[in-house]
């Protein structure tokens, strides 16, 4: 039962040979549809004006009679692959053929979803018969009638033929919906999250149930879901869509590398990080040109446990991956003799180390695949080239080390230094003494992460170097160039240093501080106490 | 119980105000002769004995007259409206086409219809009825594409996915979801064709309540015009009952 060994159950080990199989059974229900969809690219315009492309270059093939689980996080587009497969909205570019293709016509499709599982004007019966004489309409209402009990039975919701759907429970809605999806005969079945909103025991009741029916008379089943332990129960395939655009990110079906169940929550949370980094706004451009380069754009491999992501990398099977700031301290060693090199530093506001990721790439010195995506020096050397000369202060700088920016402005060797949103806030509490203000970049792809800070010229007399300590105990999330040159440094946890600022003990440090030495020796002493 | 007695409080207190408001006016208008003033602001005793000196087989008749406008003047209004509305509803290129027109007829005074529906059809039925059906056929359209638009599209890819055809989805789904709140529309919009109807026949429509209250007011009976209203009112009251107990019955599974 459930997900054993993917490639062995899921159909590609039943040979397109099914169709006599089919015959014998006499009854109007086959072995399921294929479903194949080739190259699909499905685009929503968003009120902002921007495009959303949730596919792009989509390719899945599902064997008939197989029972896929498609897992992914809200937004990826787990119900838009639905719809389309559905017929219920056109892709923009691409095929979605059901079918082998030998029978005649579009194989019958049902759909099923969380939400208004039925219609509620009708009764139970009515709702099964409604199906029923939808799927031929030759058919009698005697012969309705006369069916909608053996579906009915099927569910175990016999009995409750009269009953309106207000009056059954969360659980026989569902089975109702199961009831009403299979009542029109359809070879594909399509189940949007089906048990999204159900307790645990009638959730566990419900896959048996689907798990049944699938055995019993096996047309093609793929289901949408964000919970694993749901998806490994019933499905014979695992797909995992990433975020919008980027499309599969793994499928048990197309590759031997088989993950457990922490391992698919793993990926799951992969996505979800860098969801919430923001991280796929910067991500996408970088994808984009990748594409049109002819790179292998998304076997940027995230959310896979590290070492893997080595194992892939070394392979050769991605032309880059995803990184952690703490991880990537760990595996640089090991990957030293791959000459890696960060190329995208992706960070969040208000974040800790562990939000931030960087794309990693190895064999710097040999491709430069790269180079046109983003330059060599990352997000903010773009967004330096980027910068409107008249309308900011001539001298915009940025080095790697952002520590090393401020510090620049203080040796009065530029006007302006770029940061982040999140670096710009610790340094709060020395705004007023450095008379610091911050501009919004102009037009930039990401606004929303990334400021120009400006001081005013003037101060920043202290010593450069007692300076530069206090900066580097501000700025746990260091930049990633400081992690590039020295893997060995060990980065303080973002929640300590958090707790420090916020508990007040550099506020007071600072408020002592008479604008001469910066008291450095109470700011590290603390450190190493924490 | 309790209901019952406030219900009646709420009456009381209004008969009181009325009572009351009479009296004062009565004692503060000194310019008239009491014999005037009396019929002029009528006590709600005056009012009772007026009912009983009616002829109530005329009232019938003026009623029952109302009553065929009204109905007339909704049904048409409905029978033109509810197939428009699931057009803008449902289909793009009517919406575009027909919905400014609509919206701007609705902000058309139909009161000042009604004096120009006499003008062309003279006094007759047709008058009223069409006033009637000018006041309520555009609302009822908006309000019927806005019920057949708000029907989930969850309900309508179901009928997709059941390889329905535009025309059985619109039988068979998008029609019974939106039927419970077109039904209600519809009772809101028989309130407002009695409104128009009584505004018609005081216009100068011939017969009908409104026609009656227009006589009894040359002939200085506000008993008898306060009567009227109180008529009206109350057939409003029962045809709203009327179409409320319908929609329960008929739309159990929307309450």
């Amino acid at each position: 039962m459930g997900y054993v060994a993917p490639l062995a159950v899921d159909g590609m080990s039943r040979q397109p040979g099914t169709s006599e199989a089919t015959e014998t059974r006499g009854t109007s229900v086959g072995r399921g549809a294929t479903i194949s969809v080739e190259g699909v690219t499905k685009t929503f315009r968003l009120a902002r004006g921007d495009d959303l492309v949730v596919f792009s270059n989509l390719t899945l093939d599902i064997a008939a009679g197989s029972f896929v689980a498609i897992l992914g996080l809200s937004g990826c587009g787990k119900s838009t692959l639905l719809r389309l497969l559905a017929g219920l909205d056109a892709p923009d570019n691409g095929r979605v053929a059901l079918g082998d293709g030998m029978t005649q016509g579009r194989p019958r499709v049902g759909l099923m979803l969380q939400q208004y599982p039925s219609l509620p004007w009708l009764t139970v019966g009515q709702n099964i018969g409604l199906a029923l004489a939808s799927r031929n309409s030759a058919r009698t209402k005697r012969q309705v009638r006369e069916r909608v009990p053996y579906y009915l039975s099927r569910v175990g919701l016999w009995g409750w033929q009269h009953a309106y759907p207000r009056e059954l429970s969360g659980g026989m809605l569902q089975r109702l919906a199961l009831a009403r999806t299979l009542a029109m005969e359809p070879e594909i079945l399509l189940l949007d999250e089906p048990l999204g909103a159900l307790d645990a025991l009638t959730r566990r009741d419900l896959q048996q149930l689907i798990r049944d029916l699938h055995a019993a008379e096996p047309r093609t089943f793929v289901m949408v879901t964000h919970d694993v332990d749901e998806a490994l129960a019933v499905a014979d395939r695992l797909i995992v869509l990433g975020p919008p655009g980027t499309g599969v990110l793994y499928d048990s079906a197309t590759t031997a590398l088989r993950l457990d169940r922490e391992e698919l929550v793993r990926l799951l949370q992969g996505t979800r990080v860098t969801f919430a980094a923001g991280t796929w706004s910067g991500y996408a451009p970088v994808h984009a040109a990748a594409i049109a380069h002819g790179v292998p754009g998304y076997d940027l491999w995230l959310g896979m446990s590290d070492q893997e992501r080595c194992a892939a990398l070394r392979a050769g099977r991605a032309a880059g991956a995803f990184f952690t700031l703490p991880a990537l301290v760990g595996v640089l060693n090991e990957l030293a003799d791959l000459d890696p090199v960060i190329i995208h530093v992706f960070s969040h506001p208000g974040a800790s180390t562990s939000c931030e990721h960087m794309l990693v790439r190895p064999h710097a010195r040999t491709g430069d695949a790269w180079r046109w995506a983003l330059p060599r020096g990352g997000l903010e050397e773009a967004i330096v080239q980027r910068i409107d000369g008249e309308a900011f202060p001539d001298r915009v700088v940025w080095y790697p080390d952002r520590a090393e920016c401020v510090l620049a402005l203080g040796r009065e060797e530029a006007d302006a230094c770029i940061t982040d949103v999140t670096f710009a806030q610790q340094l709060l509490p020395w705004w007023r003494r450095w008379r610091l203000r911050w501009l919004p970049l102009p037009d930039t792809v990401w606004p929303d992460l990334w400021c120009v800070l400006v001081v005013p010229r003037r101060r920043l007399t202290a010593e450069p170097e007692a300076l530069r300590h206090a900066l580097l105990a501000l700025t746990r999330d260091a930049s990633a160039a400081a992690v590039h040159t020295a893997g060995h440094v060990q980065y303080p946890d973002a929640s300590r240093s958090m707790a420090r600022l916020r508990d007040g003990t550099l506020a007071a440090a600072f408020a002592r501080w008479g604008g001469g030495r910066l008291p450095v020796e109470s700011i590290l002493s603390e450190r190493c106490r924490g | 119980m309790k209901t019952i007695t406030f219900g009646l409080g709420g009456f009381l207190l209004v008969l009181l105000l009325w009572g009351g408001g009479a009296v004062y006016v009565r004692m503060i208008r000194t310019d008239l002769p009491p014999a005037t003033l009396e019929r002029l602001y009528p006590l709600p005793h005056q009012v009772v004995a007026a009912a009983a000196e009616l002829p109530w087989l005329e009232v019938l008749h003026q009623a029952w007259l109302s009553t065929c406008r009204v109905l007339l003047g909704f049904c048409a209004a409905a029978v033109v409206a509810l197939p428009l509305g699931c057009g803008i509803g449902r289909l793009r290129a009517v919406a575009e086409g027909l919905e400014p027109v609509n919206d701007f007829l609705r902000y058309l005074p139909v009161a000042g219809f009604s004096s120009l529906t006499i003008f062309l059809f003279g006094t007759g039925d047709i008058g009223a009825v069409l006033v009637v059906f000018l006041g309520t056929v555009f609302h009822l359209v908006v309000a019927t594409a806005d019920a057949v638009r708000r029907v989930p599209t969850a309900y309508v890819d179901l009928g997709r996915t059941m390889a329905y055809g535009a025309v059985h989805r619109l039988r068979r789904i998008i029609l019974p979801a939106a039927a419970p709140t077109v039904f209600d529309n519809l009772r809101i919009a028989v309130g407002w064709a009695w409104s128009y109807v009584t505004l018609a026949e005081i216009m100068g429509i011939q017969g009908g309540l409104g026609h009656a209250i227009e006589v009894s007011r040359r002939y200085i009976r506000t008993d008898q015009v306060l009567l009227w209203i109180t008529i009206i009112g109350l057939l409003g009251l029962l045809s709203d009952q009327v179409m409320r107990a319908l929609g329960r019955r008929w739309f159990r599974w929307a309450t």
